[in-house]
């Protein structure tokens, strides 16, 4: 293995790469927006576990949460931000160029 | 977790939009009804022609304007509250879409223009199957490559009965409409009981 393979290791954008939150992203990544029982659902986590994990990524800034209501039902919609888009980008560019060194 | 993996679940975020199988129901019955009545068009005549010429053109606008609105409607009302809601937009515009967009251009112009007899068929199988092989490519969803695989048999056998272009558009439509639907229907009986599971597992947290 080269020195350049492992620096390339270091440079992983750590937020994205826990496997909760990184399903998270590839997940808002395939939709335009969804809503917490949609992302819920797909990733089997629990309510609060999703939660928390929604918390850290809209405290980076790459995803954005908006609440609203459907009929008298409430509604969290998760959508990536520009900010987040450009960060999963670079992870998926990271993760092609890590699997390639493999 | 692999480069693979992450590209499945893009992939599966982008395929729930078909996961209830509503809208392969919808557009089967659509596309069944309107090659049904196009072959008819074509085969009557006098007023029977002018019924289903009618007929055919009510069913066109009506599936691909009403459609979208009864699916959505549907989709509001029973699978989002149950399933959660995700928006299938794009991201943006897919620039490794463009070859086959003016491929199926050029199909659709050679077809209008020469009507060759023996390709009609074909290339009216060919024209399909590039639409639904689009959808795979963008989901992943195998169904899509079936139906399209399944277009293009339809349309390699219907070259050797050698229809004109409308009725070989119209019977691949068809073929691909029932196909379709029967999909949809194997696909909604394994939502409802995905969805039950999901029930379960709440019920049980």
């Amino acid at each position: 293995m080269s020195r350049d393979f492992y620096r390339e290791i270091t440079k992983v954008d750590r937020l994205i790469h826990e496997p909760a939150r990184l399903a998270i992203m590839a997940l808002l990544y395939g939709t335009k927006e969804a809503d917490f029982l949609f992302i819920l659902r797909q990733t089997g986590l629990t309510k609060g576990n999703l939660s928390v994990h929604l918390s850290k990524l809209e405290e980076a800034g790459y995803i954005e949460i908006e609440k609203r209501f459907v009929g008298k039902k409430p509604q969290t919609l998760c959508r990536l931000t520009p900010k987040g888009q450009r960060a999963f980008e670079r992870y998926l560019e990271w993760s092609r160029n890590f699997s390639r060194q493999i | 977790m692999k480069q693979e993996s992450l590209e499945k679940w893009i992939q599966k975020a982008r395929a729930s939009w078909w996961e209830d199988g509503l809208t392969e129901i919808l557009s089967g019955i659509g596309l069944t009804l309107i090659a049904i009545s196009g072959i008819l068009k074509e085969h009557t005549s006098g007023r029977a022609a002018d019924f289903w010429g009618f007929a055919w053109v009510v069913i066109l606008v009506g599936f691909s304007v009403g459609g979208k609105f009864l699916l959505q409607w549907i989709k509001r009302r029973w699978i989002w509250p149950r399933a959660g809601y995700a928006h299938p937009g794009h991201q943006r515009f897919d620039v490794r879409v463009v070859p086959e967009l003016l491929l199926i251009l050029l199909v659709f112009i050679a077809l209008i223009v020469w009507e060759p007899p023996v390709l009609t068929g074909l290339l009216s199988g060919l024209f399909i199957f590039l639409v639904l092989f689009r959808i795979y490519r963008y989901s992943g969803i195998k169904r899509f490559l079936g139906y399209g695989i399944l277009a293009l048999i339809g349309g390699f056998i219907l070259a050797f009965v050698r229809l004109s272009f409308g009725d070989a558009l119209m019977s691949v439509l068809g073929l691909v409409g029932v196909a379709q639907l029967w999909g949809g229907i194997s696909q909604f009986r394994r939502f409802i009981k995905m969805l039950r599971q999901w029930e379960a597992q709440a019920h049980e947290s």
